[in-house]
């Protein structure tokens, strides 16, 4: 399968997106542990599920969909359904976390 | 490595906010401006600030860069934290010892006078770590 330059460029990107997401995720769990705060977990997790889930699994099925049969139903349906998702989730978990009392 | 951040500042002011924060502390009481200055004339103390500038180091390591006793070094940071001039964290080691490491806050230091007062405000640099500064933003929402 021929795979064209702007496909590249889509990857490259969404690994860059990857890499700070991951990053930035990272310090808020160490923060969290550091701090014993239930409030930076659920950041921590939120930002996770918002950010590095969704990204990763597009350039997983991205990377390997085409050697694991992955259909374009797959590409077009279920890959952004399964990312939104994960958003939602994220974003309850990042409510959760602002709705949490202070210092807990 | 577990680092754990100690509360600051017993003496010289009180900061409202965390450690990891930044911004300018106005030192506004007439002792706490005369330690301040105090501390400035002297030259261990300013040493201190110079060789933690942008870097945490342990008493023993500023008494080597420096020059000068560890019984000095202490003298002077105890001095330097309760003014908010010197972050001190604890450093716990695995063998279940801890030490304290300093980092200085100061990024610029301006005196201001006039007929009723003499204010020293003191503009801090972003100290320690990101995760506990992060912390600090998100749980000061």
């Amino acid at each position: 399968m021929a795979v064209t330059t702007g496909e590249l460029v889509l990857l490259a990107a969404s690994l860059v997106a990857l890499g700070l997401a991951l990053f930035i995720v990272f310090h808020a769990y160490r923060g969290a542990r550091r701090n014993d705060s239930q409030r930076m977990f659920a950041l921590a997790t939120g930002l996770c599920l918002l950010t590095v889930v969704p990204t990763a699994l597009s350039v997983a099925v991205t990377a390997l969909g085409p050697a694991v049969g992955v259909g374009s139903d797959g590409r077009t349906l279920y890959l952004p359904l399964s990312q939104r998702l994960f958003e939602i989730a994220g974003l309850v978990t990042l409510l959760y976390s602002l709705l949490l009392s202070p210092g807990r | 490595m577990d680092v754990s951040v100690h509360s600051e500042t017993a003496g010289c002011h009180k900061r409202q906010r965390g450690v990891g924060t930044t911004g300018a502390v106005a030192v506004s009481d007439d002792r706490d401006v005369a330690e301040v200055l105090a501390l400035l004339d002297d030259e261990y103390a300013r040493a201190i600030l110079r060789q933690t500038s942008g870097e945490a180091l342990s008493a023993s390591e500023i008494s080597d860069a420096c020059g000068m006793s560890v019984s000095t070094v202490y003298r002077r940071a105890d001095r330097l934290v309760d003014c908010g001039l010197l972050v001190e964290r604890t450093v716990a080691t695995p063998d279940g010892n801890h030490y304290s490491t300093y980092e200085s806050r100061v990024e610029e230091l301006t005196v201001s006078i006039s007929t009723d007062s003499v204010d020293v405000r003191v503009t801090e640099r972003p100290v320690g770590d990101l995760g506990d500064r992060f912390t600090d933003l998100w749980e000061g929402l």
